[in-house]
């Protein structure tokens, strides 16, 4: 070989060596230092997170029957960096969606964008119609609630399916449930299948609720609600629904409400369940407890004869009080039957701060211990608050505001022979009654006043024939500027209806009526209370 | 052939007869994971339809919508409490009756 073969051969072996070195040098680089890195990378293409969340548990009623359930709706989205066709979903979505178009133009850059969630069976057809490429739909998790006159106690959820008032909020986390985390090892070509899935979060299907409310009774309930609204142009209305004997709420209603189905247009106040989160001054109701502290203290028993002066307005202690028929000496059982203020003012002035212990005793001015949302405590003055007229204001139902629930919650000691059955609205939150509270002979001479109430007295409408109803009415002026208003009313009757084994406390409020006579709540709230009455009776064939 | 070419060829042959019942495992369980991701699709197609019936079947059901049909479309009027009847052993029994 001569010199210059050879060193033309050894500058090739030095330029292959040279590559060979670098082509080595890179493997090294990319195998071992950048391992991690390309490692990640690889990782990132085969293997993905997905996280499932569960379905929303549903609420059912005391029959199984669903209250909220789930359901599924289109909302509909573009691909900002992928669009086809921007002159067409230009004039598209100016027209017909401005503020998504606005959203657009503003953010041109982002990977996806939201026109319009939860569709509306118009949007879907328009949007359908246009057969625009770059519009795509998604189905998205919400809720139906079969039944709308529940829509205030079990509330509504939002957007993204999570609670916004009702049960619904304040159950959400047991409702939701907890979401799953998988790690999945995908397919390179299509990606849409996987080999291998591992659990790497553990997740928890939500609960179901079931409450005590039956639907079918509240359904009910509201029809003749809404009859006596219409009939009488009252602004607001409620009825309450008591099992006693469990402490069951089967129905809990009010006027006004929202459609949970349809929230487009939600007015704030009308999402309140009144029974709950509004505490009234109800009068004359309020008597029934008063009398019941003046019979249990022993200051009178229903026999004995008060003086109700034969007149209309009186002064005790200095103080005017005014009622709506003058009776003169009559016994004490029928100054609360013929809901007498002066008599009752007389007699239970004399028990004075005692009069607070027995409102608390009967859990007057507490929550329920229900944990509704948005629950009104209520409120008694208390007696180092007390001006002169206190007394008397408290012994027939006024400087003491308290909710529909609490009244029927209190109600049911008269049915349950002294014993308090606190309220539940959730199934087997059941609590055990107290010890009696009032003595057997207190709850029978209270018994007695309040059916002869329905008997003979201010409720005579609430009869029913082949039933024993007890109640008692109550009319109240509610508060104007300050001060109480006489052509602003409030009507209440609380009522127990018993046949055998089956009893059940139903209370019913008109308040506001815009109708220009005198009206008292033996002609508003009464018959409300009668026609709720005869289709609970029918609705549970108690015949 | 010799014993060793004999083992030889064994080993080669157990070798190959290992790898291809790793290959056929794979893409057995691939197969497998395959059918299965088509089930749990048609599981939750089912689940949406199921879903679908039954709001369907509550909106149906909704006592607003029956009321109305019964009482305009069918002339059905409500009933009274005098008017409910039990039906029992003895005979009917009115509501005020008992």
């Amino acid at each position: 070989m001569n010199r210059g073969k050879k060193i033309r051969s050894s500058i090739l072996f030095l330029c292959f060596l040279i590559i060979y070195l670098f082509i080595l040098g890179k493997i090294f680089y990319i195998q071992i230092i950048q391992k991690p890195f390309f490692q990640e990378l690889g990782k990132q293409q085969y293997n993905c997170n997905v996280t499932t969340t569960p379905a929303r548990a549903p609420i059912f009623d005391c029959n199984g029957k669903p209250l909220a359930m789930n359901s599924e709706s289109l909302s509909a989205f573009i691909l900002p960096k992928q669009i086809e066709e921007p002159e067409k979903l230009f004039s598209f979505l100016k027209k017909h969606f401005p503020s998504a178009f606005e959203r657009w133009q503003q953010n041109k850059t982002k990977h996806f964008l939201y026109i319009k969630r939860r569709l509306s069976p118009y949007e879907l057809v328009l949007i359908k119609e246009q057969n625009i490429k770059d519009i795509k739909l998604i189905k998205e998790p919400c809720r139906f609630y079969p039944s709308e006159t529940v829509g205030t106690i079990i509330g509504i959820t939002d957007i993204d399916n999570n609670g916004l008032f009702g049960l619904e909020k304040t159950f959400n986390d047991k409702l939701n449930g907890k979401p799953t985390v998988h790690s999945l090892e995908r397919d390179a070509r299509s990606g849409h299948f996987y080999f291998n899935k591992k659990t790497t979060v553990q997740g928890k299907e939500g609960s179901p609720l079931y409450l005590t409310i039956d639907s079918d009774l509240q359904y009910l309930a509201y029809e003749e609600l809404m009859g006596i609204l219409d009939e009488f142009e009252a602004k607001e209305g409620g009825v309450v629904i008591v099992n006693p004997t469990t402490g069951a709420i089967l129905s809990s209603l009010s006027y006004p409400d929202f459609n949970p189905n349809d929230t487009k247009s939600i007015n704030q106040e009308y999402t309140k369940n009144f029974p709950f989160t509004q505490g009234y001054e109800f009068g004359s109701v309020i008597k029934v407890f008063s009398a019941m502290a003046a019979l249990e203290e022993g200051i009178i028993t229903s026999e004995d004869l008060v003086d109700c002066e034969g007149k209309k307005s009186a002064y005790i202690d200095g103080m005017k009080v005014n009622t709506v028929s003058a009776q003169g000496i009559i016994p004490f059982s029928e100054v609360i039957e013929k809901t007498n203020n002066i008599g009752t003012a007389k007699v239970v002035k004399n028990l004075g701060p005692k009069l607070y212990d027995h409102y608390k005793k009967v859990r007057f001015g507490e929550k329920t211990g229900l944990n509704f949302p948005g629950e009104q405590q209520g409120f008694i003055t208390p007696p180092n608050k007390w001006s002169k007229r206190s007394i008397i204001s408290l012994s027939f139902g006024y400087e003491i505001r308290v909710n529909m629930i609490q009244l029927a919650q209190a109600f049911g000691i008269i049915v349950n022979e002294g014993r308090l059955v606190p309220l539940h609205l959730i199934k087997g939150t059941q609590k055990p009654p107290t010890e009696p509270l009032y003595s057997p002979k207190t709850i029978e001479e209270i018994k007695k006043i309040l059916t002869n109430t329905v008997q003979h007295g201010t409720a005579h409408r609430a009869r029913i024939k082949g039933y024993n109803i007890m109640g008692k009415t109550g009319t109240a002026n509610l508060i104007e500027d300050g001060k109480y208003n006489p052509n602003k009313n409030i009507f209440t009757f609380c009522g127990i209806v018993e046949k055998g084994n089956y009893k059940r406390v139903i209370i019913t409020y008109v308040k506001e009526s815009q109708l220009k006579r005198l009206l008292y709540s033996a002609m508003v709230a009464v018959p409300l209370f009668e026609r709720v009455t005869e289709k609970m009776l029918i609705h549970d064939k108690i015949i | 052939m010799t014993r060793t070419k004999k083992y030889l060829a064994f080993f080669i042959f157990i070798n190959i007869f290992f790898v291809f019942l790793l290959i056929y495992k794979q893409s057995y369980f691939t197969k497998t994971s395959y059918d299965q991701q088509i089930l749990e699709q048609q599981r939750n197609d089912l689940i949406e339809e199921e879903m679908v019936l039954t709001r369907e079947l509550y909106e149906l059901k909704n006592p607003k919508k029956i009321n109305e049909y019964a009482t305009k479309k069918l002339g059905m009027k409500k009933m009274g409490l005098k008017q409910a009847k039990k039906i029992s052993p003895e005979g009917i029994i009115n509501s005020e009756e008992n």
